[in-house]
């Protein structure tokens, strides 16, 4: 039997991420924002503030649905993945999933940045930058098991190089 | 000394509000969202998440700051204004300052609406119908000493009109617009059926500071330019609108009010009028206030005499911006008004009661 590779994988990105954010972004920093679970967002009820926008908008025009941030109560209550493999905090545990589902090795994809997020260049190469350098660091503490494909600041062809 | 109007005072909206919205629309009502005070935000920490935006959105591109919701840091260390008053949930108490500021009525405008919310014409209408209830049932427990002016649905006429006359029943003494209603001039012919029934109901047009168009409000970055085109200078275009297309000509019984944009800048308006259409100085000088029924609201540091000869005196009015604590605040209007030795004592009088008595119809 050849090795196993799970080619499309998520992470969902926790707050631990934009601590790699640089120091000049601080203040611009994505932060979990959560509302009561009656609204029309129901148990997605906690959104990431970014640059003005609340990411996911789960109603409406221009809506859709993210499994991101983990405050929110449909996440919380989830029982299929624990917390620290679902978000990369804790990579050993999602090896250990990954041995119990016959797989050797697994490409991990965003899900935050399944959205556009931002139109501004410095932010947007900003939080490229910390995305990649977060999961660099969780993915090397795996010997080689999880793989990850990086974010790129589109909007700046010299940052994206 | 006749009565004191205080022609231009604010709401700063509370959660108890939404309490007022359709049934159908608790779901999608406004709802408080909190972030950490070191953000690019600062101590304006606290926004309204309304239809999948948040207002205010104080920093970047399309930016703009208000003083609602009250979770802000910035509005929990104010001192200047108990809460219960800004935002009339003790009534009684903001009718003691009203008496400790030596004023007799105030007219109350929006924070919230100062800004385009929504283009969803259902939940338009269920807000300010919310809006105006609230607004109703604080006024109604004052004696007539608070009023307000109603907030209308502009994306539905039908839904403005059934509003314009519910408001009217429970007491409004205006109706509240910004110098666009979204997308359209005020002088849009789709306002046609509006002016008609403010007409019918003696309701004058309140042209209010705001960020009535949220396309202008996305130019700007806020941090760059702040509001001054998208909000503070936006009546400006409302009156010139109205005026070059003689929309009170049309509509010969409705008075229209600008509100918060200071006068200073009418003698600039209309030397820029007169010298692209012409005419004699005099047409374009207190006649066309007169002749308009339009009246401005001043700032009690303005050259008031000077501006007098463009306005004229029957057409000055006075707003404190009581609950804000923007630049326009004024908090001893009456008494900073009445020391003024340059000022001729009737146009005091008419500035500070009888010009906005008559404009709100009081």
């Amino acid at each position: 039997m050849a090795e196993i590779i799970d080619a499309d994988t998520h992470l969902n990105e926790p707050p631990e991420m934009w601590d790699y954010l640089d120091e000049s972004l601080h203040s611009r920093r994505p932060v979990v924002v959560t509302i009561p679970n009656d609204t029309l967002y129901g148990t997605t009820n906690a959104m990431w503030l970014i640059d003005g926008q609340i990411i996911p908008r789960p109603g409406g025009k221009g809506g859709f649905r993210l499994s991101t941030p983990q405050a929110q109560e449909r996440q919380q209550m989830r029982t299929d993945l624990p917390l620290g493999c679902r978000d990369l905090t804790d990579p050993a545990l999602r090896v250990a999933d990954m041995d119990r589902d016959g797989v050797q090795v697994q490409v991990v994809y965003p899900t935050l940045f399944l959205v556009h997020i931002t139109a501004d260049p410095e932010l947007e190469a900003g939080l490229a930058r910390a995305y990649n350098r977060f999961v660099g660091q969780a993915c090397a503490s795996t010997q080689g098991r999880m793989r990850w494909v990086a974010i790129l600041p589109f909007s700046s062809v010299d940052a994206s190089i | 000394m006749p009565e004191i109007v205080d022609a231009d005072t604010h709401i700063i909206e509370p959660p108890e509000m939404w309490a007022h919205l359709d049934e159908s629309l608790y779901s999608r009502r406004p709802v408080v969202v909190k972030v950490p005070n070191d953000t690019l935000y600062g101590n304006t920490n606290a926004m309204w998440l309304i239809d999948g935006q948040i207002f205010p959105r104080p920093g970047g591109k399309g930016g703009f700051r208000i003083a609602t919701p009250s979770a802000q840091e910035r509005q929990q260390l104010r001192t200047d204004v108990p809460l219960g008053s800004r935002e009339l949930t003790d009534p009684a108490v903001r009718v003691s300052d009203m008496d400790r500021d030596d004023v007799d009525f105030q007219i109350v405008y929006p924070t919230l609406f100062l800004i385009y919310v929504t283009a969803d014409p259902v939940l338009e209408a269920g807000l300010a119908r919310a809006y105006n209830k609230f607004l109703g049932e604080a006024c109604a427990a004052t004696n007539g000493r608070i009023r307000w002016v109603a907030v209308l649905p502009f994306g539905s006429i039908d839904a403005s009109i059934e509003e314009m006359h519910l408001a009217k029943e429970a007491g409004a003494s205006g109706l509240f617009f910004m110098g666009m209603a979204g997308e359209r001039s005020l002088a849009d012919p789709y306002l046609f059926p509006i002016y008609e029934e403010a007409s019918k109901l003696n309701m004058p047009i309140c042209i209010h500071i705001g960020s009535g168009n949220p396309a202008l409000n996305d130019v700007f970055d806020f941090q760059l330019s702040g509001v001054f085109l998208s909000s503070s200078s936006l009546p400006i275009v409302g009156f010139r609108d109205l005026v070059l297309n003689r929309i009170p000509d049309r509509f010969p019984d409705l008075r229209f009010g600008l509100l918060e944009a200071t006068a200073s800048w009418v003698p600039h308006c209309l030397y820029t009028m007169r010298r692209q259409f012409g005419g004699d100085a005099e047409g374009w000088g207190p006649r066309l206030f007169e002749e308009n029924r339009i009246f401005i609201a001043c700032e009690v540091e303005e050259d008031i005499p000077y501006l007098v000869n463009f306005i004229g005196e029957d057409h000055l009015m006075m707003g404190s911006d009581y609950a804000h604590t923007d630049p326009a605040r004024e908090a001893q209007m009456t008494a900073k008004m009445k020391e003024r030795t340059d000022v001729p004592q009737s146009t005091i009088d008419k500035a500070l009661g009888s010009n906005a008595r008559l404009f709100y119809g009081l």
